[in-house]
């Protein structure tokens, strides 16, 4: 027999047949796999703190100056000065509109937290003040020494 | 005649295309793809009905679960040294958004001080992290 006319076999393309389905194998992978990341939030501006040179200070009249006090148990007062009365939660975004109507120019919201009050509360009551879309929110946020 | 007529329209659907497109699917989702590279800490975030969505870049983490234990970039931090790192962060990117992932049971005391520690720093820019609504 003569060797030299003998011819390989062996196919010399890729088998590409299962492609296809590797591909759809990894698509479903990462179909299953990808998060979008959706982080959302309240976004707040903290004011500056002046450390070096004397803070200062400007003079906020009372009735520009809507007090939200936040007690430890959840409950709040809410008010102008020192009058202020308890306000259920989901009544606090109907008042800050209505005071907001009558003062749109000037009106700050103060949110003063009790220190054993959860985080939870404090970010309830921010959210009934974003849903009343008020403007200048302040959060006393004391320094320690 | 016309009954004797047969239909010429081929009844497959052609499917040579397919793998091109399950091809370009997988560059999409490849690409997008970003694995979560930061651990931080197990808190249960609050929820917000009037939360926003947060950019993806120029975002930095800070975690603190109810206990007070700091976070930031998956390394511990004592309260009164969470300025120094974030003047750091602030020095490479003053624009940063600072986004506090805060447990819903801590107390505000520490969400004060956490607070404070980023004014100290001139992170005035932050994002209280709210959990996903889903419905």
């Amino acid at each position: 027999m003569n060797k030299m006319n003998r011819r390989s076999k062996v196919s010399g393309e890729i088998p590409s047949s299962a492609m296809g389905d590797i591909a759809f194998l990894l698509l479903v992978f990462f179909l299953v796999t990808t998060a979008f990341s959706t982080e959302k939030g309240l976004q707040l501006q903290l004011p500056e703190l002046a450390q070096d040179q004397p803070e200062t200070k400007v003079k906020v009249k009372s009735k520009d100056m809507l007090k939200v006090e936040v007690q430890a148990n959840g409950a709040i007062l809410v008010g102008f000065g020192t009058n202020r009365q308890p306000l259920p939660l989901d009544m606090l975004s109907a008042r800050v509109r209505a005071e907001l109507d009558d003062n749109p120019e000037k009106l700050i919201v103060q949110v003063k937290l009790d220190d054993d009050a959860r985080y939870d509360f404090m970010i309830q009551v921010l959210d009934e003040l974003k849903k009343a879309r008020a403007p200048r929110i302040h959060i006393v946020n004391p320094l320690r020494s | 005649m016309a009954f004797g007529r047969r239909a010429k329209v081929d009844s497959s659907i052609p499917s040579s295309a397919m793998g091109d497109i399950a091809f370009l699917l997988l560059i999409f989702f490849m690409v997008s793809t970003v694995f979560d590279t930061e651990k931080g800490l197990p808190i249960q975030e609050p929820r917000a009905e009037e939360a926003k969505k947060v950019p993806k870049s120029g975002v930095m983490h800070i975690w603190m679960d109810a206990r007070g234990t700091v976070v930031i970039d998956d390394m511990r931090y004592n309260m009164d040294v969470v300025h120094q790192a974030m003047q750091l962060k602030m020095a490479a990117d003053p624009s940063l958004i600072a986004s506090l992932k805060v447990d819903k049971d801590a107390p505000y005391r520490n969400v004060s001080d956490l607070m404070i520690e980023l004014r100290k720093a001139r992170a005035l820019r932050v994002n209280f992290s709210t959990r996903p609504d889903k419905r």
